[in-house]
């Protein structure tokens, strides 16, 4: 074996090694990826499962039954309501 | 072996092999080291493939890539349906291994009755479903038992948080998250979304770690934004929850539309239902009647009679028409007005809403003229909202209509309709005779209409309408405090097995504010019981609080000539802003 067949061989060594390494280090982080796909999705869940809530929380007819049964508020007759009506400001005034 | 004969040499023993015993182990071991390069060469080259296969089936799988089917929204981004991941739990009874103790843990997981577990997982063979639409954790307590035989099926559950209220509108999906009824159903194209596959291999933990190819990609469900508020239906489901409580009607439903874009903003039925609910459902809960049911419409049509004599020169607003006493005979039949007077103005005739008045001026038209008016606004035809079930009513050809039925159609006896066509019809006269499609989309910009009355017409009308909420009319219980309203009411004897009975369906449709209107109110109340029965007893007080609410909320600035209280800047009426 000459010298350059043995520098040939380390090398084809070397480059066997690194294939290797960089093949375990795609995997590795393609499972990352994965991982934070999932992570993503449960994030996806969890924004779904929150504006459920949200829209169960916030519906009228529960903050109304709210004001009416626990907070003991009414709702108002037409003859208890008074309509103000805000005029337009002059020029010389302001707010 | 052979060996010399005579006396051996010292020091040396000298042996001598045949040669062929040595090339025959040498061909015997060159021809093993032969037949393993063939096969490897054989292995590894020429049917790589196989073995590449046989390789990847240990390790690659198919992976399903899941697609959730689209929100639906009101037209403020207010979720109304929502999907979200869930499980389905069944058994494959030839595989289960469980136990008594396994059983009453899987029950309790299940929140079931052991009992109904067991007769469930009861058999020999077959697939068995024992949970629908459960959540990821409920699921995994499942999964911790590891009993043998029983797995999960991944899919997504659809909840409701606006509950009952939206319930005829949106509608609901089945357990395969397809759409049944309303928005769900209409709009399940669109809605749907469409899972994608990959194949995948898979190391010893279970992880992935190639994508080996795309087999199928996912599409997700795209979302739907509804024209509806969520807060004018909610006021319009309390609204109408208490019309029919406190009149102990059967039903009753409320149609509100943008008058502008005929877009609608709620629509509500009662009874209803909650969808996320939806166990011993009754066909009457489900029914969208203002959608689905018909009824005569009675005194709510004569405003497009008058609008018809109009259009053909006939009649003025001031034109006097003989009222006969209140009495009006054609053939045999008599047809009554509840107030006796000798003569109306037309205008008084929909102020007083007389149905000898009307008919006299149906009467005088030909046939064809109220029939079509009747076409163009809609009635007779599907509002094409493209909701499951939409009644187009019935409008019969007037090539075949006796005088009796003339007369009796122009104050809506003969005719059937729907609470949306009805609402529908009266956005002409706010918008100044052009009829626009109805949209249960929120709309970007005012759809183009046609025109099926002059401007003048509809002015007229809408200031007949005007009279009606009036001290004098029929519905003074439909003002509106600070607000111009119009409107007119309807109070229809139903039809059983061919006869009128006693029973009544009230109705009233009207529009605010009157100066620039927004938006058209329909409410229909069935069978209302006790004394009150009258649209504009038990309809028109609806309208009214239903219609001054929408008003505050979508701040719509008061136009009646005189509003309560005026306050020229904040904090200058009382101290209180």
């Amino acid at each position: 074996m000459t010298r350059r067949d043995g520098l040939l061989f380390l090398l084809v060594m070397s480059l066997a090694l690194g294939v290797i390494q960089s093949q375990q280090e795609t995997r590795r982080r393609y499972i990352d990826l994965q991982q934070e796909k999932d992570h993503q999705v449960q994030l996806q869940t969890e924004g779904d499962q929150l504006q459920i809530e949200e829209g169960t929380l916030s519906a009228s007819h529960r903050i109304e039954a709210h004001a009416l049964h626990e907070l003991g508020m009414q709702l108002p007759t037409p003859a208890q309501k008074h309509l103000l009506v805000v005029a337009p400001l002059s020029g010389g005034e302001t707010r | 072996m052979k060996v010399r004969k005579g006396i051996p040499k010292v020091g040396k023993l000298e042996i001598r092999l045949e040669r062929w015993r040595s090339f025959l182990i040498q061909g015997l071991l060159l021809s093993g080291f032969l037949v393993l390069g063939m096969r490897a060469f054989w292995l590894q080259g020429i049917h790589a493939g196989f073995l590449q296969q046989k390789g990847e089936e240990r390790y690659s799988r198919v992976l399903s890539i899941p697609a959730s089917r689209g929100i639906i929204r009101d037209r403020n981004g207010q979720a109304l349906a929502i999907s979200i991941p869930a499980v389905s739990v069944w058994a494959n009874r030839e595989d289960l291994e469980i136990d008594e103790a396994q059983r009453r843990a899987l029950a309790h997981c299940l929140n079931e009755n052991p009992a109904e577990i067991a007769r469930r997982l009861k058999g020999e063979d077959g697939v068995v479903y024992l949970k629908r639409q459960l959540p990821l954790d409920e699921a995994k307590r499942v999964m911790d038992l590891k009993i043998p035989g029983i797995y999960l099926q991944h899919g997504f559950h659809r909840a409701y948080p606006k509950s009952s209220e939206m319930a005829h509108l949106v509608g609901f999906t089945d357990a395969d998250d397809k759409g049944q009824e309303g928005v769900e159903l209409t709009y399940q194209a669109q809605l749907e979304g469409l899972a994608g596959a990959r194949r995948v291999i898979r190391d010893r933990a279970g992880h992935v770690i190639e994508d080996v190819e795309n087999i199928r990609s996912p599409r997700q469900g795209q979302d739907v934004s509804l024209s509806v508020d969520a807060r004018i239906q909610h006021l319009a489901a309390r609204e109408l929850q208490r019309a029919v409580e406190s009149s102990h009607a059967k039903a009753g439903a409320i149609v509100v539309l943008d008058s502008r874009t005929g877009e609608v903003l709620a629509l509500v039925n009662s009874p209803d239902y909650d969808p996320n609910q939806r166990g011993g459902l009754s066909g009457a809960e489900l029914r969208n009647r203002a959608i689905t049911d018909t009824y005569e419409p009675g005194s709510t049509i004569k405003p497009f009679t008058i609008a018809a004599a109009l259009e053909a020169g006939k009649v003025r607003p001031d034109t006097v028409i003989s009222t006969h006493g209140g009495v009006l005979a054609i053939a045999n039949h008599l047809i009554h007005d509840d107030h006796v007077a000798e003569s109306y103005t037309v205008s008084e005739v929909i102020e007083h809403s007389s149905n000898v008045g009307a008919a006299r001026i149906a009467l005088d038209l030909p046939p064809v003229t109220l029939w079509d008016l009747f076409t163009d606004v809609g009635f007779g035809q599907k509002p094409r909202l493209g909701f499951p079930g939409e009644a187009g009513g019935r409008l019969r050809p007037y090539q075949n209509w006796k005088p009796i039925e003339q007369a009796t159609m122009a104050f809506g006896n003969g005719m059937t309709v729907s609470l949306v066509q009805m609402a529908r019809a009266y956005t002409v006269f706010p918008n100044e005779g052009i009829l626009r499609p109805l949209s249960l989309i929120k709309v970007s910009a005012i759809p183009s209409g046609r025109s099926v009355l002059s401007v003048r017409t509809a002015r007229e009308v809408t200031a007949m309408l005007e009279t009606v909420v009036s001290a004098e009319g029929t519905a003074p219980e439909a003002r509106v405090a600070g607000y111009r309203v119009a409107g007119k009411t309807g109070t229809a004897h139903k039809v059983a097995r061919g006869h009128y009975v006693n029973k009544y369906v009230a109705s009233f449709i009207g529009f605010a504010p009157v100066s620039a209107p927004r938006i058209v109110v329909a409410v229909m109340i069935d069978e209302p019981s006790g004394n009150r029965y009258y649209g504009g007893q038990v309809a028109a007080p609806v309208f009214s609080a239903l219609t001054g609410e929408i008003m505050q909320l979508l701040d719509i600035p008061p136009d009646a000539p005189e509003p309560p209280i005026m306050a020229s800047s904040p904090g200058s009426v009382g101290g209180r802003t």
